[in-house]
This record gives C-alpha cells, structure tokens and sequence, in this order.
C-alpha cells in the first residue's frame, strides 16, 4: 500500500479565508476541520550540525523527533527512551533508526534547546459533488514569542484523487501572494531568536590571499584561534559536551603551530612569548582530553577483553569518572581565573598591535614562505622514513609521525592559498600514512597510561589487574599490527606521483 | 495482516453494513492500515464511503494485471482505511474465475499482492456460494457470518456449515454472529437462545435493528461516525472489539 502525500507546499500571505475559495471549482467545497496549537523546542548543537544538514530536532510534549527542517511536521523519527531536558547526546536514546541518524548528525557534540515555538495549524478538507473528500489542505503558522515567522499551506493528496489534487495545486499556485517556501523553517525560528549564527571551527580553514603579507598573515591566524578559542570556554565550563574542550586545544595548537612553522613573522621574544603562553594553557588541558578520550572509548575498551574480565573494569572507570570531576573542576577554576582572564585578553590585545613586532620574513609574501616550509617538510619525511623497516627502534617511528604532523598542519593552515583538488590528493595521501603512524602512537600511549594508572593504585583487587592486564595485552597486539603496517604506508606515500603533485603545488621550479 | 470476510450466501442480514463499519472501527483502532474490498456488484460499500468506480476497472484486468488493482484503490475520507471499489462487471466474475487454472486461489493471490502493507483486510462478498465464495474462504483467516436469528437465516448457516464439512474447508474459521435482532419479536428471541445452546462458535456480540444503520445510505457514512452513540455503533465497534487479534 502507499500513504498519502504531501504533493505541494506553499508560503503564504494574507488572509485563507478570503483567497482559497477563489482558487476551487465550482463543483468543490471547502470543509474548514479543526484547529490545533502546539508548541515545541528546537534543538541543535553548538554547530548547529542538525539544521545544517537539513533536519531539526524537536521537542513536542516531552517527546524528541528529527524532522525535515523545512517542514516541521513531516513524517518524524521518533526518539525513545530519553529522559533528559537539557542537552542530549545520541547515546541517551534507545536504538532505533532516530538514533543511528542522531549520531551521524551529532557525533561526540551535545544538542541543547535552543528556541520555542508555536504551530497554529488549521486543517481543511475539499469535498467533490458526491460529498467525497478529494484532498486535504493543512495551513501552518509559526510564531516565535508571539511573532509570526512563516505561514505555510501544504497539499495533501488522498489516494486514487490524484488528477483533482493535481488540478486544484495548479489553481493554488496561481494565485497571487503563494509561493515555493523562501527559507528554512528551522533557520527562520534560529534566526528569530538570534542563534543562527554558526560558530567558527577551528577545522574551518582561514581564509587567507597570496599576496598577504607573513606578519599579516599569521597575526590573521592566531588572532582568529584565540577568538576561537574563548569561544568554548563556555562550553567546558558548563561541560556541556566534550567536543568544547577539544575545538580549545586545536585552535590553540593551531596556534602554537603556526607561529612554530612560519618563523619570523613577529620578533622573536614576541614569538617565544606566545608560544610559551599557549603551549601552558594546552599543557594544562592535557589530563583532562585523555580522561575524556577513554572515557568516550568505554565501550569499544570493553568489546575488546572477554566477558568474564569485563567487570573488572569497572573500578577503572569509576576512578576516571572521578578524577574527570577533578580534574574538571580545576580547569573551570583556571578558566574562569583573573590571570587566565587577563593574560589571554594581553595577547590578544597585543596582537591587535603588534604591527612594530617584525620578524626577519615579516614583510614577504605568505604563500612565497609557506610554499617553501611545506616543500622543506615534505623532503624531510623521505629522509625519516626511508630507513624503518621492521626492526628500526620505535623512537625513529615517532621520529617520522611527528614530521608528518607539521606537514599536515601547515596543509591545514595554508589549503586556502592553493588549488583544492592538488590539497586534497596529497592530504589524502598523507593521512593514509598518519593513521597508521597516528594508530601506533596512540596504541603506546594508552599502554603506558594504562601502566601508570595499575601502578599508581595500591592494593589493586585481582578483577581490575587481571582486565586492564587483559587490555594493555590487546593495545601491545594492537600496537604491533601497526607497526608492521608502517613501512608499507609509508612506500605508497613515497611514490613519484606524490613528489610530483607536491613538486608542482609547493615548490618554486614547480608550477607557481 | 488478518483478512476477515463478510459473508453469507442469504442476501439482506446485514453483510455490507457489518463490513463498512468493521473496516472503519479497524481502521480507528491504533491507526490499522485497513482495505475494504467490495466484492459485491451492487457496490453499497463503495457507495457508503461516496466513491465513485474508476473507469477501466474490470475483474479480468484487475486478476491478471495486478497494477491495475493497485491503481484502483481510493483513500476514503479516513485517512487510514482504503477502499478498492465494486464495479457492475463483477457478475461476470463467476465466470472469469472459472475459466483459470488454480481459480480457488485467485482472490488470495490478489490479496497477498495489494495487501502489502495493510494491517487488515476486509471483504465484502456476494449472497452466493460459488466459486468466488471459495474464493473467498481461501483468502479469509475468519468469515464474519450474519445470522438474522429467523428458521431460515439458522438453516442457511447449518448449509454453510455442511459445505464447509464437505469440502473440507476449516469450520474453525466461522464466525457466525446475531443481526437486526429485534428484541420485540419473539421468534428472535426464541431463536437465539436455542441457537446459543447449540452452536458454540457463535460471538458474544449480536448487532440490534436500528434506523440509524438503514441512515446510513442518506449518510453515506459509517454509523459509528455520524451516530457513534447509538446502539448499533457500541454493538459494532464492540464486533469489532471480539475478532481483532
């Protein structure tokens, strides 16, 4: 069988009563049914990840849909199970399809409330001579605090009435005043309350032209991260999901990696200062991202011992969860600190002025002296990595992981200044190679944080030694299956076409 | 999906009445994907839900060609009950069914084709006992039989009930149940307490002679929904109530 249809949609303006008749045969009465108001909550997150991608979350009457966001009252996905009022995550529903598309939409982020408003709806139906209904109209109209925002008329078609509906639409968009809806439904109540505005991600790239000048250019981008930056410091402190703190520490490396990089745009003590300020501020962060980093992988950790090992992890996570309290608290203190305050505030008021700051490169072109860094940084990863085969110390590894970093962190800075298609080739060839590299470090990481938490406890019960034994085990084997892999990666990313495309983007005898 | 029949091969006990509302109460409760097909050639269910038969719409089309049927079918102004209308050329159906292979079947492979996605099916038949009423008995999961409690209307049950032995379709399926039983007359009365000792597959509801449900052709509605509180409506949605599963 198949269901009836939304066939056409209108925005409207004036009054119902008076146009519609004027669009209906003669044969065809319009039936006026009844009339409803609701209201709910839309939801989104920081992002505004949801509504970007064309949906909305809602509230109505205590209960969570993802609806299309130009048609709130589309057929929705229903959430279950979800007592929460505040900010939700994926994971605080029952799994069903609402869910599995809530966590493409959401990922790691938290979606809070962030506008109310009112459907009024008036239904219709349109009756033939026999008395039949032969289609049904809905009129919509959304107000935000009393404000009327869009006022929408859908056509629903019944079937086996498909000729009339499409007749009588026809008479109906003839009309003066009727027309395909402009905007968004859920951007207009965003914008109605003023949340529409997207916050910039550190992940976005700057913006930058060739012609800028270093000291332009990279001043452009620290003040850009620093503006980033205190923009999630809301966000940690209420903790409202875990993606704040992280958005802070890549635009704060974003920083301390620029400045590192492109040397010479400002003097050097200037530089120095900076650097040192920020790499503190990260520093200090460090704890509480791990914490959060394993206490997000609780469940993939567990999937990864045996059943009968898997209690014993339990104290382990408690313990994390609590020094996760800690460790939170501490960072809010900071953060919402005098000194914290006023030393981010200097540097970004320094910044605004630091036009007598002038390094060595300061007045030359950026693209001139980045093309240059990245094409030093590419040789570099040859002569690194030519030389691991199986049996090179693992210290060469992370040798040749830490020079790929500064390759794709300058990508990341400058992609704005060359062609995309050449910048995704070779950062897709990088990060094939970086994965892995990336896998094998974190794989040691997590070992030794694995150790140091068993030998930081005294009296450890046998459950917990025997699971996060069980574990460290796995992330040894894990470990190993990257390591093995590296040498393999690291040829395909070494091929003469890679060299090439490189040649041709960054260096000076290339294609610039 | 459940498909239920209303049949009995007496005509006038009330079949279109019992399916039109069956099919609305169906359709009512929890939002059941309902299809009312009118098998009847007289078309009164159609006519109830102010339908019109699409042109084109034949019985030998609409077995061969299953599209054909799908396209045929019509939303009534519920919105979850569908109807695929009757159609005059139905006294031809005899016929056409017995001109083809594996004819008792036929009815049951439409069904199992256009019903996708329906929770209920109701049928409307004919007064015969044909081959489209095998037809029928095949495709059905119950047989709603309306007994108006008269010699006549108990006699052409314990019929229905011998063809049912003899052919060796399951009786478990009947559902015989009281109809326009007027409690003033007394052969009703006398009828039904016999007939109560005797036939245990008798459903507890019995459906009252009213004027309301005979309004329903000025109506062109379902009692329930222009009279819901009158004694006819409580009785079939209580019908209803007894064979949902």
């Amino acid at each position: 069988m198949s269901s009836p249809v939304k066939i056409r949609r209108w925005e409207f303006s004036g009054d119902l009563s008076e146009s519609l008749p004027n669009a209906l045969p003669q044969a065809i009465s319009l039936e006026t049914v009844n009339f409803h108001e609701t209201s709910l909550e839309l939801f989104d997150d920081y992002n505004r990840s949801i509504v970007s991608k064309g949906f909305a979350l809602i509230k109505e009457n205590g209960k969570f849909q993802l609806v299309s966001a130009s048609d709130l009252s589309s057929i929705p996905l229903e959430g279950k199970g979800c007592r929460k009022q505040k900010a939700v995550f994926w994971w605080d529903f029952e799994q069903n399809e609402f869910q599995i598309s809530l966590k493409n939409l959401l990922k790691l982020r938290a979606a809070s409330p962030l506008a109310t408003t009112t459907q009024q709806a008036q239904r219709y139906n349109l009756r033939n001579k026999d008395g039949k209904v032969i289609m049904r109209l809905l009129s919509e109209s959304w107000l935000v605090s009393d404000l009327e925002i869009q006022s929408t008329l859908t056509a629903e078609s019944l079937i086996g009435y498909d000729a009339e509906a499409k007749s009588i639409t026809k008479r109906i968009s003839s009309l003066d005043d009727f027309d395909s809806p402009s905007k968004t439904l859920a951007w207009k109540i965003l914008e109605a309350v003023g949340s529409a505005q997207i916050p910039l991600s550190p992940k976005q790239a700057i913006q930058l032209n060739s012609e800028q000048s270093v000291h332009d250019a990279v001043s452009e981008i620290t003040r850009t991260m620093i503006d980033i930056s205190r923009a999630t410091e809301a966000g940690i402190i209420e903790d409202t999901d875990t993606e704040f703190l992280h958005d802070y520490r890549v635009a704060v490396r974003k920083l301390r990696s620029v400045l590192k990089l492109i040397k010479g745009a400002f003097l050097n003590e200037d530089t120095k200062r900076l650097k040192d300020i920020f790499g503190d501020f990260a520093r200090k962060t460090n704890r509480l991202r791990d914490l959060d980093v394993y206490l997000l992988n609780e469940q993939t950790y567990r999937s990864q011992i045996p059943d009968a090992l898997k209690p014993g992890l339990n104290k382990m996570f408690s313990d994390f969860q609590k020094e996760r309290s800690l460790q939170l608290r501490s960072i809010r203190r900071h953060l919402k600190s005098k000194t914290y305050q006023s030393s981010i505030e200097a540097q970004r008021n320094w910044l605004e002025s630091a036009a007598s700051s002038e390094g060595a490169r300061a007045k030359l072109p950026i693209k001139q002296v980045c093309s240059k860094e990245i094409f030093k940084h590419f040789k570099l990863i040859p002569k690194t990595g030519v030389s691991i085969n199986d049996s090179t110390p693992d210290e060469e590894v992370h040798e040749l992981r830490i020079e790929c970093k500064r390759l794709r962190y300058l990508l990341e800075l400058f992609s704005s200044l060359y062609a995309p298609s050449g910048i995704k080739f070779v950062s897709k060839k990088l990060k094939r190679l970086q994965e892995t590299l990336g896998n094998f470090n974190d794989y040691s990481v997590q070992q030794e944080f694995l150790f140091e938490y068993i030998e930081s406890q005294k009296n450890l019960d046998n459950k917990t030694a025997a699971a996060v034994g069980g574990l460290i085990a796995v992330l040894n084997q894990s470990k190993k299956e990257a390591r093995s892999l590296v040498t393999e990666r690291f040829s395909e990313f070494n091929d003469r076409k890679t060299a090439l495309v490189f040649k041709e983007l960054f260096s000076k005898k290339g294609g610039n | 999906m459940s498909i239920i029949a209303c049949y009995s091969s007496k005509g006038g006990v009330g079949k279109t009445s019992t399916a039109v509302n069956i099919a609305y109460a169906a359709s009512m409760d929890k939002k059941r994907k309902t299809l009312l097909i009118d098998l009847d050639q007289q078309g009164a269910s159609t006519f109830y839900f102010r339908v019109r038969p699409p042109k084109q719409h034949r019985p030998r089309l609409m077995l061969s060609n299953k599209n054909k049927a799908f396209k045929a079918i019509r939303e009534t102004d519920f919105k979850n009950l569908h109807i695929l209308p009757a159609n005059q050329t139905y006294r031809n159906f005899d016929a056409l069914l017995d001109s083809m292979k594996r004819s008792k079947l036929r009815l049951a492979d439409l069904i199992d084709e256009i019903g996708y996605g329906y929770e209920t099916i109701i049928l409307d038949c004919p007064p015969s006992l044909s081959l489209v009423a095998e037809n029928i008995f095949r495709a059905a999961d119950r047989i709603l039989v309306p007994v108006v409690p008269t010699t006549l209307s108990k006699r052409t049950f314990e019929q229905l009930k011998d063809f049912f032995e003899k052919t060796g379709y399951k009786k478990k399926s009947l559902c015989p149940f009281f109809s326009m039983v007027d409690k003033r007359k007394r052969m009703h009365l006398e009828t039904i307490k016999d007939m109560r000792k005797s036939e245990k597959r008798l459903l507890k509801t019995a459906i009252p002679f009213r004027a309301q449900v005979e309004a329903m052709g000025v109506h062109r509605e379902p009692v329930i929904n222009f009279a819901p509180k009158d004694q006819s409506s409580v009785a079939f949605l209580q019908l209803w109530k007894e064979i949902r599963k």
